[in-house]
């Protein structure tokens, strides 16, 4: 190709995608010394997390609110090697209440900042599940503890070749080892276990095991009594924010000030940042990136690339199954992915009475998944293309904690997450799902907080379905790929693909689709950089 | 007929188009499984049937032979993407043999592919394939059909193989190039011909519509007598492949999709199949990279030579030695009636693959009831043994 066809410039990386993964790797290649451009598709940075209700026809005012309302797995190294602080970073709300709301007005609390609320509160179901509460979180954590030393890193090969692969998994080996020989006979247990069958072992308190069986569940189309929900449970909690390992937090602004610290931090280092620029090809060359060349017919002139697509778009659209064996293929196909997380935005005329101040409102993450029963059937519904009667969901009013977050009319916007959503709803198409998505979340606040159907002002939602379509990600899956046990670390996002390194030299994988997986984490991101800039190095 | 459950309601075994006539023929009724079919081991005497091909003619079944139609705009640059030679050179009315690999590189069988017309191909397998074909279709626009049953197969082989076509109205088909494939009239429908064979031999394979199978082999073996053409089973088909230097699957190698164990896999350099992997070809093929690497690593880590052995015994699954060491086994054995030598086909670690390399091999025979043991010395040679001039003339 010569110098003049390639109008799209000259880069040492190009990054594929501007969700908070692409930024985050974009942001390293560039601070490691690299000229790094970064394209995005779309109009607007921040993929899947900033998704927001702004679809033609919304009346606006819902500006701040994205898909992803809540930020638990974001590595902290990332936030100090990026200075996400400095560049603007900042935690409304850095532990939030987990609150369970059941029909009639119950809530049970499990507070992130006291146990002692949180031991009154289950002790009002169950004294003795109040007593053994801290038991289980602490075991759960140790667990989680055990698992995060390997979220940060790229997954080793199975071939034990060379040193630092021995290394690694000496190192990992270590990891586990500290567990002790208690512990880690009880995560070779539980570890492929069901959450239902987990929780049901400890507690009897029918509210808290639906609260962890939904946790175990949220993202994945699983329900708490499906296979290794105990592994995606552990994987939720072993994040830490805000110092804290496996708590959630709500970031000021929302997810696209967290966006905005990610794009600051990589403009800061240099990165050329092109939104409205779709990637259309990879262009191979003997096996190697020769290139990118984008929809506009321009062509970028690189020899690295980091793409955060959906690793079935990166490879199987962007390169094309003619440059890949067909047993690869195969595995890209048939690696599970299609999403079962839905949106509802209400904006309300007033804050609602779910039996919280305002102020506790705004620190706590509703769950209403009264029992695990509650979100097993509704996976039963959406396993079968069926739209449950009733959704479990997670709530926030991000707005009572943080006023950049209200809105229009300074009014409080409540964001639903709801799980067991179908991708694919039998004999009905999107648009019917979107209203019933609307009538059955609403009707089910309607019961948990009276009075509140009558102070809707507007209502937005988002499908599977809409997520695909806006970011390219085939199913519209949270983490773009399951993350279950085998789609996890060595096998994610399919096997001979877990390195973040692809067939395609120079071209690597940067996204959810990768180890180890979905949430605003920035770890697949940061993992794909480290890993990408250790290979061009070796090169040099 | 049973209607018991168990032993089912019918025949386990397919017979072949050409069952009833070679039935008629099979003296000593002597049948064994192919794919689903029953096929004859000898008809009488399996030397006959040897020096009928080397030096007349003879007539083989190979109905059995897993046939898949592989059509469409795409269908040459998915079979491209299939197979470890250019495919983008084969012209219509020809046909190569080539070996078709994993990601990995190893072998998954190795066939025969004839190119019908531009868009349309035949693939040859002795295994099923279906499964990984459709594999590889994705993302082209091919159609995958298997046509085992819709085709008749009958191999013509011997030095007086075109006089037999001559004498049956066919001259046009025995004039064609080797490796060269054909439509033909015949019998007031068509016949398909190719210049291909597993003897090593001049030779043709015939393609028939099943319900003119039968047809076709009355008009053969009306003029059987003028040129010794043979009926021939699988037992002498096996010494012939043998001095042709002809891999068989299951025998030689394992398939990569149905081998259990990694060590039982091999790459097409392993077996001497480095010759049909075209390192020049512009197409990316399926296990590529990873052939390309296992020769910048310095090449596979054994390969399958010929082995000339001293004495007569064949020397069946005989573990070689180079010195004490264990240096591999015999895959094949036989004696070659027309070489007159002792021959087998071997896989051997990579240092001691040389030709003139010499080893020992631990041949046991039958003595009787008895095992009888010797060291024979063994010499490693090129595995194409007979390779007569006629055979491409
Ligand atoms: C409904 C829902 C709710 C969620 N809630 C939360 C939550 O509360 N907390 C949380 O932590 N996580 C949440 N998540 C998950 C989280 O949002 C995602 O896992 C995360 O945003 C994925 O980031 P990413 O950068 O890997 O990929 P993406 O966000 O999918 O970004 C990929 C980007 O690549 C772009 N792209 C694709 N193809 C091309 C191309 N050819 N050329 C150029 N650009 C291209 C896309 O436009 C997109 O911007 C939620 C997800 C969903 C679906």
């Amino acid at each position: 190709m010569t110098g003049a066809a390639r109008q799209g410039g000259r880069y040492d990386v190009a990054v594929v995608g501007g969700g908070h993964n692409g930024l985050v790797a974009a942001a390293l290649a560039a601070r490691a010394g690299r000229s790094v451009v970064l394209l995005e598709a779309g109009e607007r940075l921040g993929g899947m997390a900033t998704l927001g209700p702004r679809s033609p026809g919304s009346d606006g005012g819902f500006d701040s609110a994205g898909a992803a309302h809540l930020v638990d797995g974001l590595s902290p190294a990332l936030v100090q090697g990026l200075e996400l602080h400095r560049h603007g970073l900042e935690f409304a709300v850095a532990t939030m209440d987990d609150v369970a709301l059941l029909p009639g007005g119950e809530l049970l609390v499990v507070s992130g900042r006291d146990a002692e609320t949180t031991r009154r509160s289950i002790g009002r179901f169950s004294p003795r599940d109040a007593e053994r509460f801290p038991a289980f979180e602490a075991r759960l954590a140790r667990l989680a503890d055990a698992l995060a030393p390997f979220l940060d890193r790229v997954p080793p090969t199975l071939k034990f070749q060379d040193w630092a692969e021995r290394l690694e998994y000496l190192r990992l080996g270590w990891a586990m080892r500290r567990l002790g020989r208690k512990d880690m006979r009880d995560l070779l247990r539980i570890i492929g276990m069901n959450a239902a069958d987990l929780t049901e072992e400890v507690f009897e308190t029918d509210a808290l095991k639906g609260l962890i069986g939904f946790d175990a569940v949220l993202g994945n189309r699983f329900g708490p009594r499906s296979p290794n929900t105990v592994y995606t449970l552990l994987q939720r909690k072993s994040g830490t924010i805000a110092g804290r390992r496996g708590a959630a937090a709500l970031p000021k602004g929302g997810p696209a000030a967290l966006i905005a610290a990610l794009e600051r931090a990589a403009r800061a280092a240099g990165v050329e940042i092109r939104t409205g620029a779709r990637v259309a090809q990879v262009l191979v060359d003997n096996g190697r990136v020769n290139g990118l060349a984008l929809a506009d017919g321009s062509e970028i002139d690189c020899r690295t690339v980091l793409s955060s697509a959906h690793p079935r778009t990166t490879l199987l659209d962007l390169v094309g199954v003619r440059q890949l064996d067909a047993d690869l293929v195969r595995s890209l196909r048939h690696a599970r992915g299609e999403g079962g997380t839905a949106k509802v935005w209400l904006r309300l005329g007033a804050v609602p009475d779910f039996g919280l101040s305002a102020g506790d409102l705004g620190r706590s993450r509703l769950v209403f998944a009264p029992d695990l029963g509650f979100v097993e059937r509704g996976h039963d519904a959406a396993k079968y293309g069926e739209l449950p009667d009733r959704l479990a969901m997670e709530i926030t009013l991000p707005g009572l904690a943080d006023a950049h977050q209200l809105g229009s009319g300074q009014k409080p916007i409540l964001s639903a997450t709801l799980a067991n959503v179908p991708y694919r709803l039998r004999n009905r198409d999107d648009g019917a799902l979107k209203q019933a998505l609307i009538q059955r979340t609403t009707a089910a606040l309607a019961d948990l907080a009276p009075g509140l159907a009558e102070t809707i002002e507007a209502v937005e939602a988002l499908t599977p379905k809409q997520v695909e379509a806006a970011t390219g990600a085939p199913g519209g899956h949270w983490h773009h790929l399951e993350t279950g046990l085998d789609q996890t670390y060595l096998l994610r996002p399919a096997p001979g693909l877990a390195q973040y390194a692809t067939p395609i030299q120079g071209l690597w994988l940067c996204g959810a689709g990768s180890h180890p997986g979905g949430g605003l984490t920035g770890r697949p991101g940061a993992n794909a950089a480290r890993a990408a800039l250790a290979a061009t190095r070796a090169r040099r | 007929m049973s209607d018991s459950p168990i032993i089912g309601g019918g025949a386990m075994l397919q017979p072949t188009p050409f069952h009833r006539r070679t039935a008629a023929l099979n003296l000593v009724n002597a049948w064994e499984r192919w794919q689903g079919h029953t096929t004859v081991t000898t008809f009488l005497s399996p030397e006959d049937e040897y020096f009928a091909t080397r030096t007349a003619a003879s007539l083989y079944d190979v109905s059995p032979m897993l046939k898949y139609r592989i059509a469409g705009p795409d269908a040459e640059a998915m079979l491209d993407r299939l197979m470890t030679r250019d495919v983008t050179k084969l012209k219509p009315g020809r046909a190569l043999y080539g070996p078709w690999c994993d990601g990995r590189g190893r072998v998954i069988e190795e066939g025969t592919l004839f190119r019908e017309s531009a868009a349309s191909f035949r693939l040859n397998a002795a295994e099923p394939q279906l499964f990984w074909l459709e594999d590889c279709a994705y993302g082209f626009d091919v159609t995958v059909e298997e046509v085992t049953d819709a085709i008749a197969g009958l191999a013509l082989q011997g030095p007086l193989a075109k006089r037999v076509l001559e004498d049956i109205g066919l001259g046009e088909a025995a004039r064609l190039p080797f490796f060269g494939l054909g439509r033909f009239g015949f019998e007031g429908g068509e016949i398909e011909i190719s210049r291909t064979g597993f003897t090593g031999d001049l030779g043709f394979e015939l393609w028939i519509a099943p319900e003119r199978a039968e047809t076709l082999w009355d008009r053969l073996m009306a003029v059987a007598d003028r040129h010794y053409l043979r009926p021939m089973g699988s037992q002498a088909l096996n010494t012939l492949r043998i001095e042709a230097g002809h891999i068989l699957i299951n025998v030689e190698y394992v398939g990569a999709n149905h081998a259990l164990r990694e060590s039982q896999m091999r790459t097409p350099d392993d077996l001497g199949l480095g010759w049909a992997v075209d390192p020049k070809k512009p197409g990316y093929f399926n296990g590529r990279r990873a052939i390309e690497a296992e020769r910048a690593a310095g090449g596979p880590r054994r390969r399958l030579v010929g082995l000339d052995i001293e004495g007569r015994k064949p020397a069946h699954a005989a573990y070689l030695y180079a010195g004490r060491r264990e240096v591999g086994q015999v895959t094949s054995a036989c004696w070659s009636p027309v070489l007159k030598r002792n021959i087998a086909l071997a896989t051997v670690e990579a240092g001691y693959a040389e030709p003139g390399r010499k080893l020992k091999a631990d041949v046991y025979y039958v003595k009787e009831v008895t095992q009888g043991r010797v060291e024979a010395a063994a010499t490693v040679v090129e595995p194409r043994f007979y390779q007569p001039a006629h055979r491409r003339g």
